[in-house]
């Protein structure tokens, strides 16, 4: 029976690069092979994303949900490391946890108890250690 | 009362929902995606609420985090556009759920024509043609001879399992029969698992019609008139509509728009929705399917009727009436809508991204736009490729026709490639100004440009 050899997909592949295609999806007999493409390259960072020192960042909602403040809330002063629980957004009767990814002081809270957060929203900043 | 409609989609459907909205006097929450901060779809709603990243997945089809947008809106009411979750029962299900009225047909109606066989059994239980065929797979060769012979060539040997216009064999005679069965078992086993197959009538050169119903829940419903959408690309897009279909006779225009009716409310269907058909060359009608939804090409719909779809759509989601009855339905002039693509003619129509540095629009008498870009807004690679309808109304087809050309000449789009050349192109045969052409046209058109 027919079936997708890596030269069918090497051909395919190159030829949608050289395209521009988002996408690729090659099917022969029982074999399927899909692909998307990266618009960039894969392994380059995006800019701004390195943590600097003293620099202040922010703590974004990973969700739209209403805000409710962890166990150990967010409070102006309070030095948090990576992986804390920092807050907890309630969407649709379930609490999910949002944990930092970063380290250092916060600075500023930018919300209250049960307020509404849309996704990317900025919870709280902190001046990273 | 609908107090604030969140439109749970992107883009030019949005923009035109929010407009309404506006025009109504009703509040309007637009969603977006991080990718789509600058669209205009964000800056013309009253509010808006980001609901993820970039792709589809993380944004607009995230289920949670748009029932979270609308319920942290406050919004009582949801239009979904087109696309996304505008045909899926479980967000309507979920909106009632939470409270949220869907602007759309009821759950039961989505789900009855959700899949082809049971949309399929609706329209026959309605007594609306459908394209004759053998009930269900077909056992042998034998009684496939028999079932062609019942329902007469070409016929088309199709998977059962199938799907997207694969594993599909063209039976043109008798003799042919044997040899094409073998292959398309052998084909259905080996690329959908099984060896099943079913056998229908191969329409032969179709059109592509399709007729807009608006239904009220008090159990009224109007038909308004046909749209001609067959010139489409090779992946069965649609590229160019048209109201009317000028050579459709007005008796079979009656029939069909009654067939589609009949359809719509045998499933219990209210709000718009849309009765598709392949029409042969004899006139003869058959039922494909119906899109629950407001489709893309509603505008031409528009045009001709003077009537505002999306402003009837609240109203009856609103528990009104229709305010127009069948008789009160007059189609005047012709109109023709061009989706305008961010794709690479000259590159097999691949997709084309970012920054849209110069961007001049067609206007004058007769000529509609619809589009959430503009110059200085960057076209991302995660969503469909459409960045604009073009809408044209003339009194007749052939002065749409130059109205549409024109226009087509006065829209510059600079910084990424479109299908504007393309387009000039196609409407400058002859065939397209004398409307000759079915659903094989496109594929023509780009085999002799070929030569």
């Amino acid at each position: 029976m027919a079936s997708l050899n890596l030269d069918h997909v090497r051909h395919a592949l190159s030829a949608a690069r050289q395209k521009g295609f988002a996408e690729v999806e090659l099917a022969l007999g029982d074999d399927q092979f899909v692909a998307r493409l990266a618009p960039t390259p894969p392994g380059v960072a995006k800019s701004g994303e390195s943590v600097i020192a003293d620099e202040i960042k922010p703590i974004t909602a990973t969700l739209v949900g209403y805000y409710r403040s962890a166990p150990k809330p967010l409070e102006v002063g309070s030095i948090i490391k990576s992986g804390d629980l920092v807050a907890v957004l309630t969407a649709l009767g379930i609490q999910n946890e949002v944990f930092s990814k970063l380290a250092g002081e916060v600075v500023e809270v930018c919300v209250h108890e049960g307020q509404a957060v849309e996704f990317g929203q900025v919870l709280a900043k902190v001046k990273v250690i | 009362m609908i107090n604030k409609v969140l439109i749970a989609n992107r883009g030019e459907i949005a923009c035109r929902v929010i407009r309404a909205c506006r025009e109504l006097g009703i509040p309007s929450v637009a969603i977006y995606s991080e990718a789509d901060r600058e669209s205009l779809h964000v800056k013309i709603a009253d509010e808006s609420v980001c609901v993820g990243a970039g792709t589809n997945g993380e944004s607009y089809l995230n289920l949670a985090n748009v029932l979270m947008a609308c319920q942290i809106s406050g919004a009582d009411a949801v239009h979904p556009g087109y696309g996304y979750f505008s045909e899926r029962a479980n967000f309507a299900v979920a909106l009632n759920s939470l409270g949220i009225k869907f602007i759309g047909p009821p759950t039961e109606a989505i789900e009855a024509m959700g899949d082809k066989a049971s949309a399929k059994k609706a329209a026959i239980a309605a007594g609306c043609p459908v394209v004759p065929g053998s009930d269900g797979s077909v056992p042998n060769e034998t009684e496939a001879l028999t079932v062609a012979e019942q329902i007469g060539y070409p016929v088309l040997l199709k998977a059962v399992a199938g799907g997207g216009g694969r594993g599909i064999r063209r039976v043109d005679a008798p003799e042919e029969l044997a040899g094409l069965w073998k292959t398309a078992e052998a084909e259905a086993q080996a690329s959908f698992g099984s060896g099943e197959i079913l056998i229908e009538k191969c329409v032969v050169n179709p059109r592509h019609v399709e007729i807009q119903v608006i239904g009220d829940s008090h159990g009224n419903m109007v038909y308004l008139g046909e749209r001609e959408c067959s010139i489409q690309n090779l992946r069965h897009q649609k590229i160019l509509e048209e109201a009317p279909y000028e050579k459709l006779p007005d008796d079979v225009r009656r029939k069909m728009g009654e067939a589609a009716v009949r359809v719509a409310l045998s499933v219990g269907y209210h709000n718009a929705g849309t009765v598709e058909f392949l029409v042969d060359s004899n006139n003869d009608f058959y039922f494909l399917e119906m899109n629950t939804r407001l489709q893309v090409e509603h505008p031409v719909t528009e045009e001709i009727t003077g009537i505002d779809l999306v402003h009837l759509m609240l109203a009856v989601a609103n528990g009104e009436k229709l305010p127009i009855t069948q008789n009160e339905v007059l189609i005047q002039g012709h109109s023709i809508e061009a989706r305008i693509t961010a794709q690479d003619p000259d590159k097999d129509f691949a997709p084309a991204t970012g920054l849209i540095t110069g961007w001049r629009t067609p206007g004058g008498r007769g000529v509609r736009m619809e589009t959430h870009c503009y110059a200085g807004f960057t076209v991302s690679p995660f969503y469909d490729p459409m960045i604009a309808k073009l809408i044209v109304k003339g009194r007749t087809r052939a002065e749409a026709v130059r109205k549409l050309k024109t226009a087509l000449h006065e829209f510059e789009v600079e910084g990424l490639k479109t299908n504007i050349p393309f387009l000039r192109r196609l409407i400058a045969t002859e065939e397209y100004a004398n409307g000759d052409f079915d659903t094989g046209f496109v594929p023509h058109f780009l085999d002799e440009e070929a030569h």
